[in-house]
């Protein structure tokens, strides 16, 4: 369906690493990103757009936690859940070696966050 | 920058959940790598380093250093207060570079704990070697021996107790060795026993029987006519019959054939039989005394005197 925006559609959508890895996640999860967001509009003519595909240069085990905050975040400002989210709840899953990487990462992504998702 | 507010359904964001995690193993962070990071990123990082790590850091990325100024000035303050507390008094311009002026803190400290260091070091030391003058040590060589009672004052001088004691004592040992040793008197009174073993008259059997020594004088009842050939006066030996009949007949007795006129009462006198005297100091005697005397029936007092009934 073209027709209706985006946004409606939650088809499954690519992220890449620079060493080559790929991840599938759903449009609306990597929606949670601006910055994807928009790379991933189809009222864009980005080449990603038109290929459902986001390079990430970042490698693959930053993109993998990047996807895991989205997927996150995703479910927990969805409309089924309803508890109170520890605080702590993802730090324990950033292992410290790719903390920096992922600070760096999630900077640059996060620029766009649009924070009242 | 959106920054995500920690609102109440709204989750942290990444950047901060990163954040938190480097916050966590500041010391670990060999460097920010090779890119340039925004200040406003790593500063909360950054603010939770050690200054150790922040000097780290900063050497490895140097562009650090324009913002890091803040940064020294709190650990400053927050590590050495009391000596930024003076230096700020002396002089209220703020240094040039708070980085040294970190580090300058930091050596004075270091001089201050060390000369306090080494004062308890020594303190310690002292009370350790007092303290081992005073513990049990393991030798072979005898203690000194203590002095034995009675060689000097005793420590606390006779409290009225010490004294109902001694005296309880010395009058016990006394009571108990009254048999063995003889007080030096009493021989005046031959009518006292005397409780002295002393050595027996070596002629006599020692006995208990009350040896009773007689003496008896001839009777007159030699033949008058004897003597009256004799010649001389017989009417004296006429009392002689009458003196009182204790003689003890004792036949083998020598006669007095000298004339014993009237000069026979003082003789008789004379031979009056002598009480039995108990000379000889033989124990047995003391069957007859109570064996727990009072303190007036001690021998040892003077002046005692006690006539054991005769058989």
């Amino acid at each position: 369906f073209q027709d209706a925006g985006a946004e409606k559609r939650d088809d499954w959508v690519k992220i890449t690493s620079s060493d080559g890895y790929s991840f599938l996640v759903k449009r609306s999860v990597a929606a949670i990103s601006g910055t994807l967001k928009n790379m991933l509009s189809e009222d864009s003519s980005f080449r990603e757009a038109i290929a459902n595909t986001c390079p990430i240069s970042e490698r693959a085990a930053v993109v993998e936690k990047v996807c895991e905050y989205m997927s996150f975040k995703a479910y927990y400002e969805g409309p089924g859940s309803k508890e109170v989210v520890d605080v702590n709840e993802f730090t324990e899953r950033i292992p410290p070696e790719v903390a920096l990487e992922l600070l760096l990462a999630a900077d640059y992504l996060e620029g766009v966050f649009d924070s009242c998702i | 920058m959106s920054e995500a507010e920690g609102q109440s359904r709204r989750l942290p964001t990444l950047v901060t959940y990163c954040q938190r995690v480097l916050s966590t193993y500041t010391d670990s962070i060999s460097s920010l790598g090779d890119e340039a990071i925004r200040y406003d990123v790593i500063k909360p990082v950054l603010e939770c380093c050690s200054a150790d790590t922040l000097l780290r850091l900063e050497q490895s990325s140097p562009y650090l250093e324009n913002d890091t100024s803040e940064i020294w000035q709190r650990l400053c303050w927050k590590t050495f207060p009391l000596l930024a507390e003076q230096y700020f008094q002396e002089g209220s311009e703020a240094p040039e570079s708070w980085r040294e002026q970190f580090f300058l803190l930091r050596e004075a400290e270091a001089e201050r704990l060390e000369l306090a260091g080494s004062r308890l070091r020594s303190q310690r030391m002292e009370a350790e070697e007092r303290k081992k003058e005073r513990e049990v040590k393991i030798t072979d060589r005898l203690p000194p021996p203590k002095r034995a009672r009675g060689w000097g004052a005793p420590s606390q001088p006779k409290t009225l107790f010490q004294k109902t004691k001694n005296d309880a004592t010395k009058f016990r040992s006394s009571m108990y060795s009254a048999r063995v040793i003889p007080p030096k008197r009493q021989r005046t009174l031959h009518s006292s026993p005397s409780i002295k073993p002393a050595v027996p008259r070596p002629s006599e059997p020692t006995k208990n029987m009350v040896t009773v020594k007689t003496v008896t004088y001839k009777r007159p009842s030699i033949p008058p006519a004897l003597l009256q050939s004799s010649g001389r006066p017989t009417t004296p030996l006429v009392l002689t019959p009458a003196t009182p009949p204790n003689l003890a007949a004792s036949p083998s007795f020598a006669r007095s054939s000298k004339p014993s006129p009237i000069v026979q009462p003082p003789s008789t006198g004379e031979q009056r039989p002598i009480k039995p005297s108990i000379n000889k100091k033989d124990p047995m005697a003391s069957l007859f005394m109570p064996k727990h005397r009072t303190l007036s029936q001690l021998p040892g007092q003077a002046g005692n005197a006690r006539i054991v009934p005769t058989r």
